[in-house]
């Protein structure tokens, strides 16, 4: 969003100049921006059970915090069957310890106003939240749209579920810890079975058609099974066989190896559906009805959701708020602004360029919370994209050429004063103990890039690129680059596109030439990504990417139970897929989140992001009314 | 005059029909499709997308959908929504007062704005009156209207802490509220509107004041008020009326982005995201909408140009 400028609200002077300039490229830029979003990605499994006996995993009551399974990320430690009780809601390290400590080479933390993590929670109050977010309906079988995600996940549960912010001790929003939600325990007696027992008087919010009912097994074998029958999210489910023993009994079956279906199961998006509403409405796009924190009481597509609190939660001192009302805001100015005038407690259009709209909000509310995170866990990595069949982008040292080119700090000093990364969610995970090794592709060196270039006979070669300019600034950084290919006789031909035709072409496996700005790395835990978008074996691997290597260590990522080696394996394919260059990543800003004082328990993770996949996190969020 | 409203109202229907086809094929030549674009970043494989399109009827034949779409709009049936599943009719009942109010608005305060100000202007020939009230048409037509918006509710918001609400509250469940959420983007939206129709209304009222009939009434030694309101202004006021007519087609296109930038989701909202997300069956609708809506404007344009100048017949 670098290419954005807002005015200076700064206390100095603005000059009649600045504001036209400011107002006129915000303006230009809020039309295309309103569409960005999204976001995510990652891991971790270092926290959680390592011991391998086959045990339960006995999690505890449910009451106030919610009881960590913690069946860590990986399947070793899933089978391990631990039982941590989680962290109660006050526990917590102020932002710069939690920055400092794992994973090493993370980079989050509060740069103003860090809040209390030790507050007591109060109850009451009414959140009111600037979303910009154009739903495509709210069924979640039908539509993996962070946008739909937004909305229904406060309304829903899931079987099992991602921890949140203060239930990781200590706080990593990179970590990926799996604890019980509806599920009272799990047992995974052998690496093809899991069995879990639910949580006892779960009801269903007492709204038509579903009235409240108590929830059971079959609930979650028709959820899962809803789930699987749609192609989208059976890619990542991995193959199971759902069974419900008894009301209070579910058996998960699975009919290959697939170390990563907690993860998996965990995602914000996996919820416990009841059949009623499908059987009035067809499908789940007109009504939210779950046995989540919040009722949805008013929904208007496209411009506002109302949710009161769930009186019949099964965590009965959850959720804080009593309320939520959730504006929908085309216009990043405008989201700003009425931040800044106070009359949100969060907007989601606060992911902002640290140099220009973090000083103007700051001028203008000194006492706003700053959350920075180095690499959110974006769903997309900001990068040029290679189909992998087609000459000459099948010849690596064409690929790597391109790459060695152009010099990335050259814009990550002029947008982020130096402070930027590259390869996002690939690389920011708690699978490397220090910065990866990103490969010769990423060591600026024109005269060794036009040599490989003209190795590869194409020593004045025409880029045709097709790209959405998804993050305000890719125009900015994509010329730049531009420029400096020049001078090494690359032609970059820029041709934007918007976010559908981009879609189409992408997905489509229409692309001859170079593509992107953005490669999408949905489902978002990173190794699962892996597999479903860059896997010869997956229909999802749209660059065409067939390399044996690459395969072979996917393959023993999702498929071994042993930790060290799941480790291993992830920074093998992460080199057999960066290395090679197959896909080349320029620069991103570290995320920012701004939020009012007044809110707290916004801590967050790969899976409770309210600014992305979803909001599940917020029964934890209270008022300081 | 019934005659002639009947025959205009007839004329429209091809324009319609003309405006729907158009649509119709400009929007499936975009590349892409509704299923495309909510998939969004997850991503849609070919198969997957052939079976969304053919549970929508989408693989049928363009000529099969146009007309199956036509009958159903013929009667007001918009259907429903390939986005969000929801009924088009339902939400056009939503959307249109909100953009009906802005333009309504948005208009009356530009032609409160313009009018005087042009008689004004041209009463006052040469002087300081005069040029600002030129210089106000030249500022008002070369700022476009998501500048003035864009500062408005920034200033707006660093000066008083304060940004009109958001939503769309309806005028007659809470006006205080209403006006508060469209008195700004209405008078900006005017702002645009009154430069054009300033500029117009002072070189008409300039060429009505030398007719020979306005020399007769300063002749009789009728009062200046008198001549300028019911001689001069009422003779100047047809090619006002005709560019005002045209002026609320613009008026219209502006309320996209303004829509956006003061959060009111009415129908140029509808019409933006449709767009963008090939929400065809919205698309169409909004844009027949649209077209509706400017012929019955210029209809009643050419209307009151009889009660305006009696020797006008309309046939």
């Amino acid at each position: 969003m670098g290419a954005q400028r807002y005015h200076v609200i700064t206390g100095s002077r603005l000059s009649r100049r600045a504001a036209l300039r400011g107002a006129a490229l915000t303006g230009l830029g809020g039309a295309a921006l309103w569409m960005v979003g999204c976001s995510s990605s990652n891991n971790n499994k270092k926290g959680a059970a390592a011991t391998a006996t086959k045990a339960a995993t006995t999690a505890a009551s449910a009451t106030s915090a919610a009881p960590a399974a913690s069946a860590a990320a990986s399947a070793a430690a899933t089978r391990a069957a631990t039982s941590a009780p989680a962290a109660s809601a006050a526990a917590g390290s102020p932002a710069a310890s939690a920055g400092s400590a794992t994973p090493k080479i993370a980079d989050f933390g509060w740069v103003n106003n860090a809040p209390d993590l030790k507050a007591t929670p109060k109850k009451g109050g009414t959140l009111r939240f600037g979303t910009h977010v154009v739903p495509p309906g709210l069924d979640p079988v039908k539509s993996a749209s962070y946008e739909s995600a937004n909305i229904y996940t406060p309304v829903y549960s899931r079987l099992i579920r991602a921890q949140y912010g203060t239930e990781l001790q200590p706080y990593n929003p990179w970590r990926l810890m799996i604890t019980n939600d509806l599920a009272a325990s799990m047992e995974h007696p052998d690496a093809m079975t899991y069995t879990f027992k639910l949580k006892p008087n779960v009801k269903f919010q007492n709204v038509d058609p579903v009235k409240g009912r108590a929830f059971t097994a079959d609930d979650v074998k028709y959820s899962l099974n809803a789930f699987l029958a749609n192609p989208e999210t059976a890619t990542y489910l991995a193959a199971v066989k759902v069974d419900a023993v008894d009301p209070q009994t579910v058996k998960i079956s699975l009919t290959k190896p697939a170390n990563y279906v907690l993860q998996a199961m965990a995602d914000p998006r996996i919820v416990m559906l009841a059949h009623e509403v499908a059987d009035a409405d067809g499908d789940f796009s007109k009504r939210a009805i779950g046995t989540g924190p919040f009722i949805l009481d008013n929904f208007q597509p496209n411009v506002s959701a109302h949710y009161k609190r769930n009186p019949d939660y099964y965590r009965t001192d959850r959720p804080y708020m009593d309320a939520m009302q959730f504006d929908n805001f085309k216009d990043n100015a405008s989201s700003k602004a009425a931040f800044i005038a106070g009359q949100y407690e969060m907007s989601q259009y606060a992911l902002l360029n640290p140099l220009d709209d973090i000083k103007d909000i700051l001028a203008a509310q000194k006492n706003t919370v700053v959350f920075k995170l180095q690499s959110r866990w974006q769903s997309n990595i900001f990068a040029m994209g290679f189909p992998a069949d087609k000459a000459p982008w099948n010849d690596q040292r064409v690929r790597i050429g391109i790459s060695k080119g152009w010099d990335r700090s050259v814009y990550g000093k002029k947008a982020y004063g130096g402070d930027y990364n590259v390869l996002g969610p690939y690389a920011w995970i708690d699978e490397f103990d220090s910065a990866p090794d990103l490969g010769d592709a990423y060591k600026f060196d024109q005269k060794a890039a036009k040599d490989m270039l003209s190795a590869a006979g194409q020593a004045n070669l025409t880029v045709p690129f097709d790209y959405f300019p998804y993050g305000g600034d890719a125009d900015d950084q994509l010329q730049t680059i531009q420029n400096q290919l020049k001078e090494i006789g690359v032609d970059l031909k820029l041709n934007k596109l918007d976010a559908t035709a981009f879609f189409a072409k992408y997905y489509g496996q229409k692309a001859d030439g170079p593509i992107s700005s953005f490669i999408p790395t949905t489902p978002r835990w990173a190794p699962l990504s892996m597999l479903v978008l860059w896997h010869s074996g997956s229909p999802k691997n749209y660059l065409r990417l067939s390399s044996p290597e690459f395969d072979a260590a996917v393959d023993k990522l999702t498929t071994t139970e042993d930790k060290d080696e799941q480790k291993k394996a992830y920074q093998d394919a992460f080199n057999k897929l960066v290395q090679p260059a197959f896909f080349v990543s320029w620069t991103e800003s570290p995320t920012y989140s701004v939020h009012s004082p007044k809110l707290h328990g916004f801590l967050p993770n790969m899976y409770n992001d309210p600014t992305g996949w979803g909001n599940q996190a917020m029964e934890d969020w209270w008022l300081d009314t | 005059m019934a005659q002639y409203i009947v025959r205009r109202l007839l004329l429209a229907v091809p324009v319609l029909v003309g405006v729907s086809l158009l649509v119709f094929f400009m929007a499936r030549i975009l590349p892409g499709d509704v299923f495309t674009a909510q998939s969004g970043t997850a991503g849609l494989t070919a198969d997957q997308r052939a079976k969304l399109r053919h549970e929508a009827g989408l693989d049928r034949p363009l000529a099969v959908q146009y007309f199956d779409w036509a009958g159903h709009a013929a009667v007001l049936n918009f259907g429903d929504s390939l986005w969000n599943r929801r009924s088009v009719n339902k939400e056009l009942r939503r959307a249109v007062p909100i953009t009906l109010e802005l333009t309504v608005l948005g208009s009356l305060i530009g032609l409160l704005i313009a009018v005087p100000l042009g008689v004004l202007s041209a009463a006052t020939r040469g002087s300081p009156v005069d040029y600002l009230a030129r210089l106000f048409g030249v500022i008002g037509l070369s700022i476009p209207s998501y500048v003035l918006g864009t500062l408005a509710i920034t200033y707006l918001a660093v000066w008083f802490r304060w940004t009109p609400p958001a939503g769309g509250i309806s005028f007659f469940s809470n006006p205080w509220r209403n006006m508060q959420q469209f008195l700004i983007p209405s008078t900006i939206l005017g702002a645009g509107f009154s430069a054009a129709v300033v500029r117009m209304t002072r070189s008409s009222v300039l060429g009505a004041l030398h007719e020979d009939y306005v020399r007769t009434a300063w002749a009789k030694g009728l009062r200046a008020r008198l001549v300028l309101l019911r001689h001069v202004l009422r003779n100047a006021l047809i090619p006002v009326l005709t560019l005002s007519g045209a002026q609320v087609g613009y008026l219209l296109g502006g309320t996209v982005i303004i829509e956006s930038i003061f959060t009111l989701s009415g129908v140029g909202s509808m019409a933006f995201d449709a767009i963008t997300n090939r929400d065809y069956f919205v698309l169409q609708a909004v844009t027949l909408l649209a077209a509706a809506a400017f012929t019955l404007v210029n209809l009643l344009v050419d209307i009151s140009y009889v009660w305006l100048d009696p020797r006008i017949r309309l046939r």
